[in-house]
């Protein structure tokens, strides 16, 4: 993987969170807002894993391993929101 | 019989729980003694089965799918369990779980107040007292709370408890079809005073509870 | 006492005897360790054991008084956690220590230091929580830690403090663990050892493993946020909006998936023996094996089970109650399983085939009476009460302790080379088995009777069957000294045990008894033809008996530095408990025993063309750290998820900006990416060979990090100024414990890249040699992750 990869990355990085911080004074509907802010983040935190931590060219069930943690994390966060709403 | 509505629920879910977990803890119990005592070594010097393991060998894969399910015995089990034992019981947990949630309309409605260590109950003209009087064959619903800890108001024999959290309001209800006296407790560890946070649910014939009701002063 | 040790001169060589107290410090040998996690998990069943028997009495007869109140809380809640955590587990893994590389064919674990480590840790944690009841009060709030009890203001005792100190030790001792087991068992079998063809105990520890891995993070997660509460002031559990609700989420997320953690090794164990003992292969071990992994799957989303009556919405209460139930179906298939293991077999009715056939009837009656409290209706009777307390203890004593015993007595020949009284083996478990069920079988009759009570008074007519159960206590309890009468007394006067008294085919038994220090003299290979080849050194080459891929002349299995390390740990955790003068002295113990650990010439022993699917084209060392990344995903979402659930109860949250100043967070973002970014170019640069390209990013790197820090201190002592703290309501709880997590991580890594920089410009990690740096940047990346989530959820919104 060349180097121009991680500078191009850096770029993405960099302007999606120019976005967030775009985004937070625009007059949308809150639920807008934070979706759109927690979509950012999750493309910056895909483009580290995949680029930076290069784990586009690991064996794919190393993914499976990561995923099933964030899929526990959500299912614990909407479940115990459920709860109460 | 039950000596209330919430009571008769219990009984009869518990009861269907109940035959299920005897036939198959019969089924499961019997075919294991008969397995064991039939296939135990009677003959220590009697050859080994082919597939007896042996280092250096890799156990074989054995049974199939459908030898699981035609085991006569066993079928028995998969069957009362599966076939009429899930639905059965989620159905009737479903039933139970709606009509608990949700009280008919009622008038009575006492707040339960839990705080370590003693149940305090609050009736609707403002009248506090550490005893709950409630009439019977009516509709009585009660708003629990606590004051301080986690704790978990329960009549016994009413087969009902629910938990008292702070902050929380959290509604059951019953109607009681005996009278009688019957014992309240706490079910969830709050302290050293834990094992006294006990109470008494008094049921009564509905004109001495009125009379009862209407004779309170009220301080305000 | 003399244990014979087979391999002569070698075993001289890298280990001291075995009566020397210097081999038993620094070892790193996965069979010693076993034995280590063995011999002091059994004290703390003895200590745990002991105060169960304390409570029997007082509850023998109504309104006893021989223990107060007080004491009585405490028993209770002690006897709990030992058993649950410093017991069962680790019990279960001393045989996994012990017998899983052996039944791989591997001569160690993938990293036998960490493993050495994972025990000392262990062994500190337990002398935390022992030391509790020495320093004016162990805690007494029930094993399950519910919130609000566990607060300040109403346990104004160190105790706690203490314990959750103790727990979190313990958890890193199990984190280190996990990695190990899930790295060893993935890519350390022996050559043509798939999966498929592996016996039931590796795969229900790797289970059990990966399990472990995603849910004693979310207990680590709360014991902190506890911590914090009780001393920083936040208010996670004594606010309305987090309170019980909070913990019980966060508490039962860990510990539904945990007892299911302590019960996988004993079916494991039980799937070993049954072959053994019936002398026929375990029936439908693929399906076992699946319905275990679907149970461990499943396990993950019942624990609103333990929260039906907490008054939450009905429809998650539902939810729960099917998932419940269907968590119950996989058991129904591995009990059938078994029973079937019988069939047309020649049974011998042995010590341990009886621990193990107890197992399955005791589970089965567990599991049954589980069902009952699946459904939401009958919990509003059941819950809370002995009906509970019955169900559990015989899952988790008749189904894990009798199996696991039944390992002690299986294993022990191997293990000590001797074989012990089989008639005094067959006398102490017909006791333990009439015991057994005298002391629990009257609890599901005691379904009226609270929990957790000292006493309760004579009309409630409760006294009988409570009589009965203490009686059984006691026979239960006294019937396991035959257990250790038996063992100890064999080491002595047992008959000698050949490699294979049993007749097992798993390698364990191919190799003398007790196995030499290398374990194998030729290393297996398993072929698809079905069949176990030994290698010899001709030919068929698959590794060397001794030496490694360094050229030493041996392999390690002695480092001083676990011990060190522990110790360390456990002296700063009690420093921050009480106000001991050694902070300094310790952190600076700390820097030279991870540099001590980082310098260490070991060599771990390998072999060469291990089978390692799926994970073939990785290194040991990078899954071990990415498997660690997957544990530290758990615990931010556990923090996470908190701050879900606590603002979206919270009416008066601060809008956005009000509170936090975005700039500085926003700059500090920006910070962290650049580093994100130096620290790649940094593997770069080590990758191609360019020494200055290297140094200069890792130097980038770290000065990004402190400024990162830095700006984080400004912001948090501008914040402590205008009377933002940790007790400002749950926005303060929120905001410092989840950013001061991350900052904490921040922190080690710096640490560790100040290391890594100082062997940078001894001129390491140049070309072939970069792993290091890479694992660092792993890590890195991870810790820029997150910040990538909390920036927006804490700052933006």
């Amino acid at each position: 993987m060349g180097v121009q990869v991680y500078f191009a990355v850096f770029g993405a990085l960099i302007g999606a969170t120019i976005a967030e911080l775009l985004i937070i004074g625009q007059p949308l509907a809150a639920a807008v807002i934070v979706g759109s802010i927690i979509i950012l983040a999750g493309m910056k935190a895909v483009l580290i894993a995949l680029f930076y931590q290069h784990l586009k060219d690991e064996p794919r069930p190393l993914a499976s391993l990561l995923l099933a943690g964030l899929v526990l994390a959500v299912i614990l966060t909407t479940i115990s929101f459920l709860q109460v709403h | 019989m039950a000596v209330s509505n919430t009571a008769e629920i219990f009984s009869s879910l518990f009861g269907l729980f109940l035959w299920l977990a005897v036939i198959v803890g019969a089924v499961v119990f019997g075919v294991m003694a008969y397995f064991i005592v039939k296939y135990r070594e009677k003959d220590p010097s009697a050859p080994e089965p082919e597939d007896a393991p042996t280092i250096g060998k890799i156990p074989q894969a054995r049974g199939k799918p459908k030898t699981l399910l035609t085991s006569l015995s066993l079928s028995t089990i998969i069957l009362v369990v599966l076939v009429i034992g899930v639905p059965g019981v989620v159905i009737g947990t479903f039933q139970a779980i709606d009509t608990i949630s949700s009280p008919p309309e009622g008038t009575l409605k006492i707040s339960v107040i839990g705080q370590r260590f003693a149940w305090s109950f609050v009736y609707p003209n403002g009248f506090q007292d550490s005893i709950l009087r409630v009439p019977i064959g009516e509709v009585v619903i009660l708003n629990v709370t606590s004051t301080d800890v986690f704790h978990n108001f329960g009549i016994i024999d009413f087969r009902i408890k629910i938990d008292a959290i702070p902050g929380r309001l959290n509604t059951i209800w019953f109607e009681a079809k005996e009278l009688g006296e019957y014992r309240i407790q706490c079910f969830e560890f709050c302290g050293v005073g834990h094992f006294t946070m006990i109470s008494t649910v008094i049921v009564m014939e509905p004109e001495e509870y009125h009379r009862w009701y209407s004779s309170l002063e009220v301080k305000t | 006492m003399v244990l014979k040790l087979g391999g002569e001169d070698l075993t001289e060589e890298v280990l001291p005897p075995v009566w020397s107290i210097r081999r038993w410090l620094f070892t790193t040998n996965h069979k010693d360790i076993g034995i280590l996690y063995i011999v002091t998990s059994l004290y703390f069943l003895i200590a745990a054991g002991a105060l169960a028997l304390l409570m029997r009495i007082q509850l023998f007869r109504p309104d006893n008084s021989f223990l107060t109140s007080q004491a009585y809380n405490q028993a209770v809640t002690v006897h709990g956690l030992l058993m649950i955590l410093w017991f069962l587990s680790p019990f279960a893994f001393g045989f996994a220590n012990y017998f899983i590389p052996l039944q791989i064919g591997a001569r160690d674990l993938a990293f036998p230091r960490l493993n050495a480590m994972s025990y000392w840790f262990y062994l500190f944690s337990g002398i935390a929580m022992i030391l509790t009841f020495f320093t004016g009060g162990a805690p007494a709030v029930g094993w399950t830690l519910y919130s609000p009890l566990t607060a300040s203001r109403f346990q104004d005792v160190v105790g706690i403090n203490l314990a959750a100190a103790g727990l979190v030790l313990l958890i890193a001792s199990v984190t280190m663990t996990t990695v190990n087991f899930i790295i060893t068992i993935i890519k350390l079998r022996a050559p043509g050892l798939k999966l498929r063809y592996m016996p039931l105990f590796p795969w229900a520890i790797l289970v059990t493993v990966a399990m472990m891995l995603y849910a004693f993070p979310s207990l680590m997660a709360g014991t902190l946020m506890l911590l914090a509460d009780r001393t920083l002031g936040t208010q996670y559990f004594t606010s309305p909006q987090g309170g019980a609700l909070l913990w019980d989420n966060i508490f039962w997320f860990f510990g539904h998936p945990e007892v299911y953690i302590v019960l996988f090794p004993a079916i494991g164990i039980v799937g070993d023996i049954l072959p053994t003992f019936t002398r026929r292969p375990l029936y439908g071990s693929k399906y076992v094996v699946m319905s275990i992994i679907a149970a461990a799957i499943i396990s993950f989303l019942v624990w609103g089970h333990h929260m039906f009556v907490t008054g939450i919405n009905p429809f998650v209460t539902k939810l729960f109650t099917v998932t419940t139930i269907a968590v119950s179906l996989p058991f129904d298939i591995i009990t059938i399983a078994m029973i079937e293991t019988f069939v047309r077999g020649r049974i011998r009715l042995k010590t341990p085939a009886l621990f193990a056939i107890g197992s399955i009837a005791l589970f089965v009656i567990g599991g049954i009476t589980g069902v009952f409290l699946a459904s939401v209706a009958l919990d509003y009777h059941l819950r809370g009460t002995y009906w509970v307390v019955a169900h559990f203890h015989y899952v988790m004593v008749g189904g894990s302790v009798m199996a696991l015993i039944g390992g002690l007595y299986y294993w022990y020949p191997k293990m000590t080379g001797r074989m012990f009284n089989e008639g005094l083996g067959k006398i102490h478990f017909v006791l333990s088995f009439i015991g057994f069920n005298l002391l629990y079988f009257p609890m599901f009759l005691l379904l009226d009777m609270p929990r957790r009570i000292v006493s309760y008074d004579a009309s409630t007519g409760w006294g009988s069957l409570n009589s009965l159960a203490s009686v059984g206590g006691f026979v239960f309890g006294l019937s396991q000294l035959l257990l250790f009468a038996n063992l100890l007394m064999s080491l002595k006067t047992g008959a000698l045990a050949g490699p294979n008294p049993w007749k097992g085919w798993t390698l364990e038994w191919s190799v003398p008894s007790p196995p030499p220090v290398y374990n194998f003299e030729s290393m297996p290979v398993f072929s698809a033809e079905g069949t176990v080849l030994f290698a010899n050194g001709s030919g068929h080459q698959v590794g060397p008996a001794a030496g490694t891929k360094h050229g030493e002349a041996h392999e390690s299995h002695m480092s001083y530095w676990p011990i060190v390390l522990a110790f360390v740990s456990f002296i700063f955790l009690l420093r921050l408990v009480f106000p001991l003068p050694v902070l300094i002295a310790i952190i600076a113990l700390g820097v030279l025993a991870l540099y001590g650990y980082g310098r260490d010439r070991f060599f771990a022993p390998e072999v060469e063309g291990s089978e390692s699917w799926p994970f073939e084209r990785i290194g040991r060392l990078k899954l071990g750290v990415w498997t660690f990344l997957a544990s530290e995903i758990i615990l931010f979402g556990v923090l996470l998820s908190s701050y879900f659930f606590v603002r979206s109860r919270t009416p008066g949250w601060p809008v956005a900006g009000s509170v936090f100043n975005i700039q500085e967070g926003a700059i500090n973002t920006f910070i962290l990416l650049t580093s994100s970014l130096t620290a790649v170019m940094a593997l770069a640069s080590a990758k191609s060979g360019s020494r200055r390209g290297l140094i200069g990013s890792l130097l980038a790197t770290l000065a990004l990090g402190a400024a990162f820090l830095f700006n984080k201190s400004n912001e948090w002592r501008e914040l402590f100024e205008h009377g933002f703290t940790f007790t400002s309501g749950l926005p303060g709880s929120a905001f410092y414990i989840t950013t001061g997590t991350h900052g904490a991580h921040v922190l080690a890594g710096l640490v560790i890249l100040v290391y890594i920089i100082a062997r940078a410009l001894k001129g390491r990690y140049l070309k072939d040699d970069h792993h290091t740096v890479e694992h660092f940047g792993l890590y890195w990346h991870f810790v820029d992750i997150v910040w990538v989530f909390l920036f927006p959820l804490f700052y933006l919104i």
